[in-house]
């Protein structure tokens, strides 16, 4: 089944790159979406589920860790997982990601292998709990 | 510092652009960027990007046109002919936010520095920077099989 994946960046060139890097991954089926702020971001969540989004820290207008907690206001768009995709590696900057609720991060540049495991990790488990949810548990009784 | 700004610088260099632009590179030893070639005869383009934190100051990058298009090319997977100019400003500006970034971590990962939006500036501007009183230039030249490109520091001390 295709995941929607939402990539938020000021930079054209990155948001190609961040979809080519997935591609070459070999994640899996996936439909991508596009934002070049947060502010644009939200409108495309208004429109469209996403399975994951993931953002750039720092874009004008909007950055990531302001569409972060955006996002988690909203009953609808807080559980969706969030990838910050940075350049900012200081300890006191993950720090920040992660108190505002950023799911994870990755730090530029990125190889297409981090970016699978990253995606595994969350999307993986997610692809688990649905299956739970349904009542595929694997038991036979 | 400098000493260990130029190592950050370095090792950055060669993490980012071989990881994210797939290039061999080299270093050379100059220190000053006429001396190694830069600006060439080709038309440069240089980019700037401040960054303020426990110290404060920016990175310019300076890269032939002809190397920046080849930039391009494998860092979005385009062919040359689908190439436009908002295309290879996007990759420089990203390139020097990489660089400055991953210089910044590499020097201090304890320390947070915020970086500013990326600029593109003028050639004459981009070699005239670092040279009034109260601040320093620290200059890195990366070679690659055809030509080469400058990563400057400015540091206001």
């Amino acid at each position: 089944m295709a995941v929607n994946i939402l990539i938020v960046d000021d930079s054209l060139p990155m948001r190609s790159v961040i979809i080519k890097t997935i591609k070459a991954s070999g994640f899996g089926t996936t439909n991508f979406y596009q934002a070049s702020d947060g502010i644009k971001a939200l409108e495309v969540l208004k429109d469209e589920w996403m399975d994951l989004v993931m953002t750039d820290y720092n874009m004008p207008d909007m950055n990531g860790v302001e569409l972060i907690s955006e996002m988690k206001k909203n009953d609808e768009l807080s559980s969706i997982p969030v990838i910050v995709v940075t350049t900012e590696g200081s300890q006191k900057k993950v720090q920040e990601f992660t108190e505002k609720g950023a799911t994870d991060y990755v730090k530029k540049p990125f190889t297409p292998e981090t970016i699978r495991e990253k995606l595994t990790q969350i999307l993986g488990e997610m692809q688990d709990e649905e299956s739970f949810e349904n009542g595929d548990d694997g038991l036979d009784f | 510092m400098k000493k260990a700004l130029r190592t950050a610088m370095t090792a950055s260099i060669s993490n980012v652009l071989e990881t994210m632009f797939f290039m061999s590179l080299e270093f050379n030893d100059q220190t000053i960027l006429e001396a190694g070639g830069i600006p060439g005869a080709d038309k440069t383009i240089s980019c700037r990007i401040g960054f303020k934190g426990k110290f404060s100051g920016y990175f310019i990058l300076l890269v032939p046109e002809k190397l920046l298009f080849e930039l391009t090319e494998s860092f979005m997977g385009l062919d040359r002919e689908n190439i436009a100019d908002e295309h290879i400003n996007g990759t420089i500006k990203e390139a020097i936010n990489m660089l400055a970034g991953s210089t910044l971590s590499e020097f201090d990962d304890k320390v947070e520095f915020q970086l500013s939006i990326p600029e593109i500036i003028d050639i004459g501007k981009a070699t005239g920077l670092g040279k009034e009183p109260g601040e320093e230039e620290i200059v890195v030249i990366t070679e690659t099989t055809e030509s080469c490109l400058a990563f400057k520091a400015v540091i206001n001390v």
